[in-house]
């Protein structure tokens, strides 16, 4: 699977318990357009699942169940890879020597 | 919580998108984050704009459901591949092109004239009433004013429109003009539910003579005369030297139906005359009906058929006489159906051969690729991706085939329509539009998934070892034997069309050959219309002809100049009935003969030969005794064993009923109507003894004809400055104008033909030089045992030669079987015809040889030592 910026901050959310859909956008900041095709590739791919909150607690608050996301163990391996490529791209680019304009 | 409302509303409307198995959870999963959302935020929470994502997920996962991202890769993958070999993807997309844009052009073709209807209100309800004589075996006779007056009893038919069409010549402020335009009721528009697109119908008082002179224009004649000029309503134009005032301005494109369409530029009303009204002689009206709602045409033949019946019991002018009844669609297209399916068939096989070969092409490329496939499966790729990959990359090459046939067939149809403009109807508009564009994305279509199939169920299915083992030279036995079967198709299928076409090419061959009784070199020919009061005597009409024969006479590069009222290939017959002095005619029996009223020296100028008795004189005037050349056809059938000279007829019709015409000479047969057809009984008559007023001039030249034409315009129009010439073309020209259909067919037919021979050919070569390369360790281990390379050529040789063999088997005796459907377009020559059939076949076992031998010396000149190595 392609690990985009935006997969990886959507599985660093996840992994930080922010774990339903809307909570994921407030975190990230990527509109629902782009969190949610991100968590369904994600699901596909194994590395998260979902499960729905338990419908008595939910209706004890008055609302309805949410969906839940959390990683699955590949899913935190491929979030570690793709979180230590992203530190070595940031270091690449402190290192690079800047060009005087 | 109206936002809230609009956010559910909006996920409900993207749910349609989610694929079914998946809708219930992810709508409640949105419903449910929304709801919370707007209870803890309430409508500031920005909830129609997060709905929005519900769009993007919805789209996301149906695509993801149909596999769009793969499919989408797997085409970007198969267009990489087919621009890394450029040469190869050109020779694919080549040959499919010509195939698909053949099949375009010929769609567009098939569609406007046989599929589409026709530009008419409710066009399946009209039809043409026809008279017929039976015993005569003419099975659409022009029916009278009389006939259409009596057809109104009909309950079959709910309206009726008789036309009358004619030339008219224009004068006035422009240069002199002979247009074409047809007389008719004013029932014929509402009829057909057509109407000017400026100014207003004809009235039903306009078809009787009372009525002012009015006329409708054509579009194309309104803005060639008229620049387009919409004060043209209510303008007076002089038509046949009468004023009529102008009241309308047809649509673009508008004709009337069948053999009415000829690029009508006047519409005029029938106006006509008590006297006409009633006439049941004169045979030139074409009646159109529509047929009553409920009522079968097979209802409304019956009740027509009754009818005639009664008339022809009634009536002596109908003793003989039948009516029918025929489509409006049948009548515009019957003479042009065969020869259009003929063409879709040929054309058809062309794509049949272009098929065969970009899948042998195909089946080739995948054979090189076996390696790779085999590292695909051995890596989990299942049958399904790799026949998703193969449809890719055929549909690749199918689409760029179908984008670049459709370049293709628009210039095919520009070059095609010319050769079939006098056989197609003129009403019917014919070009590449969206329908050839949607058949060719479908033609394109099924192409490419074929191909893909083909080449997916051809692909190894051995193990990686074996394959990569194999190092890429033993192909499977399958697909050699697929690659064999192709070839001999492509063979079997050129054959056919080579047949077909050398059958046509025979027919033409022979049709050239035809001799039509006069010499037809260097003769310029053109009509003149002495229309308008100056010309009502008859002493003005002969003087006119006199004074312009002299002129003309006297240009230079002349040699001779004559007239007659009907010229061979000219158009038009005029017969009529005659009666033989003292031999009264039984009852019943119909004698006809044509006749041409000429100048005395006309027979000289054609080089039609006296066979009897004298030329025309210039005695031979109004003084002198009426007297008549008749040709050889008339003097056998009506004096098998008499001398027919000094024997008189008189003519039941025409100018100069009544009289008797002493016959003073026998000329040699000409044929008038077709170089098919026989020349039928004729009989001259010296113009000077009735002056027609319509009339084609016959040059003479020395050298080519056509320079004549400026120079005889101005002989005439120094006579008459109003008299135009018009349907100026060469004898030559009207004889090839005569047989075009058949020129065309066959010229489509050639290139068709020869097309797929070359495929063909391409094809075996492929063939022979893949099995070559394939067997270059065998042949070097033969060569190194002590075969002779003679024997390694013969055996290269023998393969490409066995398979076209079996192919030319194949072909004949599909041409024989299809026999049938090319009898009705050849002359003079057998569907069967032994000769063209066994040329065919030898011209393509030369093809296979020329094709094996390139391949046989490659196998010859192997060298067994490196052959061995390099296994």
């Amino acid at each position: 699977m392609r690990m985009t910026l935006a997969t990886t901050l959507v599985m660093q959310a996840i992994g930080a318990g922010h774990c339903h859909g809307f909570d994921i956008v407030d975190v990230t900041g990527y509109p629902t357009g782009t969190v949610y095709p991100a968590l369904r590739r994600l699901e596909r791919d194994g590395y998260v699942r979902s499960q729905w909150e338990d419908d008595r607690s939910a209706a004890r608050e008055g609302r309805p169940a949410r969906r839940y996301y959390e990683l699955t163990a590949s899913g935190v391996k491929a979030m570690d890879a793709a979180l230590h490529t992203l530190r070595q791209l940031d270091a690449a680019s402190r290192l690079r020597p800047r060009h005087a304009r | 919580m109206t936002a809230l409302r609009l956010a559910l509303a909006l996920v409900r409307a993207a749910a349609r998108f989610v694929p079914r198995w998946q809708r219930r959870e992810w709508q409640r999963e949105w419903d449910a984050e929304l709801r919370h959302h707007a209870m803890d935020a309430g409508d500031r929470g920005g909830l129609v704009q997060r709905s929005t994502g519900a769009v993007a997920d919805a789209v996301y996962l149906r695509s993801q459901a149909l596999q769009l991202d793969l499919i989408v890769h797997d085409l970007l993958l198969a267009a990489r591949n087919a621009f890394r070999r450029p040469g190869f993807t050109l020779l694919v997309v080549l040959t499919l092109a010509l195939g698909i844009g053949v099949n375009s052009a010929v769609f567009a073709l098939l569609d406007g004239v046989l599929l589409r209807p026709l530009p008419y209100r409710d066009p399946s309800r009209i039809v043409f009433l026809w008279q017929t004589l039976p015993s005569k075996d003419v099975m659409e006779l022009e029916a009278t004013p009389f006939d259409y007056a009596a057809w109104h009893e009909l309950h079959g038919l709910s309206e009726l429109g008789m036309v009358l069409p004619d030339t008219f010549t224009l004068t006035g402020d422009d240069s002199p003009e002979r247009v074409r335009g047809s007389r008719m009721t004013a029932s014929v528009m509402t009829l057909l539910g057509i109407a000017p697109r400026i100014g207003r119908p004809f009235t039903a008082e306009e078809d009787l003579d009372g009525a002012a002179a009015v006329a409708i224009l054509s579009d194309r004649l309104w803005r060639r005369r008229f620049g387009a000029d919409e004060r043209v309503l209510g303008r007076t134009i002089q038509i046949n030297g009468a004023s009529s005032t102008v009241v309308g301005v047809m649509p673009r494109g508008a004709t009337l139906p069948g053999p009415l369409a000829e690029d009508d530029d006047l519409w005029l009303p029938a106006r006509l005359t008590p006297a006409q009204r009633i006439n049941e002689d004169s045979h030139n009206y074409k009646i159109l009906g529509r047929l009553s709602d409920g009522v079968t045409l097979e209802q409304a033949s019956a009740e027509l058929d009754a009818f005639a019946a009664r008339m022809a019991a009634e009536r002596p002018s109908h003793r003989i006489m039948g009516a029918r009844l025929v489509p409006v669609a049948e009548q515009t297209v019957h003479g042009i159906r065969p020869t259009l399916l003929l063409i879709a068939g040929s054309v058809a096989l062309l794509l049949l051969v272009a098929s065969a070969n970009a899948s042998t092409l195909l089946l080739a490329r995948a054979a090189n690729r076996q390696h790779e496939l085999a590292i695909r499966t051995a890596l989990g790729a299942t049958r399904g991706r790799l026949l998703s990959l193969a449809v890719s990359e055929s549909l690749v090459f199918a689409c760029l085939g179908g984008l670049a046939g459709l370049v293709l067939g628009g210039w095919t149809l520009r070059a095609v329509l010319p050769l079939f403009a006098g056989s197609l109807p003129a009403a019917i508009p014919i070009d590449m539009d969206g329908r050839v564009a949607l058949f060719t994305a479908a033609l394109t279509a099924i192409l490419g998934l074929g191909f893909g199939v083909v080449v997916a169920i051809h692909r190894p299915d051995g193990g990686l070892v074996d394959t990569l083992k194999s190092s890429g030279r033993a192909i499977s036995g399958s697909r050699g034997l697929a690659r064999g079967v192709l070839v001999i198709a492509q063979v079997a299928l050129a054959v056919v069309l080579l047949s077909a076409a050398g059958l046509m090419l025979n027919s033409v061959v022979r049709l050239s050959r035809v001799r039509p009784g006069f010499d037809a070199d260097h003769l310029l020919t053109f009509k003149v219309a002495l229309t308008g009061s100056n010309y009502s005597a008859p002493q003005a009409r002969v003087a006119f002809t006199s004074g312009m024969l002299e002129r003309l006479q006297t240009m230079p590069g002349v040699r001779l100049a004559a007239l007659s009222s009907v010229v061979p290939f000219g158009g038009g017959r005029q017969a009529n009935g005659f009666e033989i002095e003292g031999r009264p005619r039984k009852a019943g029996e119909l004698q006809i003969a044509d006749q041409r009223y000429i100048s005395p020296n006309y027979l000289t100028t054609m080089n039609i030969p006296l066979l009897k008795g004298r030329m025309f004189l210039p005695s031979d005037d109004s003084r002198g005794e009426p007297v008549v050349i008749i040709n050889r056809t008339m003097a056998r059938q009506y004096w098998p064993n008499e001398d027919p000279i000094n024997r008189r007829v008189r003519t039941g019709g025409g100018f100069d009923s009544a009289a008797w015409f002493r016959i003073v000479g026998v000329v040699e047969d000409v044929r008038h109507i077709s170089l098919t057809r026989d020349a039928v009984t004729e009989m001259y008559r010296p113009i000077a003894q009735t002056a027609t007023p319509l009339f084609t001039v016959v040059i003479r030249g020395d050298g080519d004809p056509v320079t004549l034409t400026p120079s005889a315009r101005a002989a005439v129009q120094a006579t008459d400055p109003n008299l135009p010439i018009y349907d100026v073309r060469t004898m030559e020209e009207r004889i090839a104008g005569s047989f075009a259909q058949t020129r065309g067919t066959m010229l489509l037919l050639l290139v068709t033909a020869v097309l797929a021979a070359a495929l063909s050919g391409v094809a075996i070569y492929g063939s022979i030089w893949y099995a070559v390369s394939q067997r270059i360790p065998e042949i070097g281990v033969r060569l190194a045992l002590g075969a002779s390379r003679a024997s390694v050529f013969r055996d290269v040789l023998r393969r490409a030669v066995s398979l076209t063999g079996i192919g030319v088997a194949i072909g004949i005796a599909g041409a024989l079987a299809g026999s049938r459907l090319m009898a009705g377009l050849l002359f003079e020559t057998r569907a069967t015809d032994p000769m063209t059939l066994a040329a065919v076949a030898g011209a393509t076992m030369c093809l296979a040889v020329a094709a094996g031998i390139v391949p046989a010396r490659r196998a010859m000149s192997v060298d067994p030592m490196i052959a061995l190595r390099n296994e």
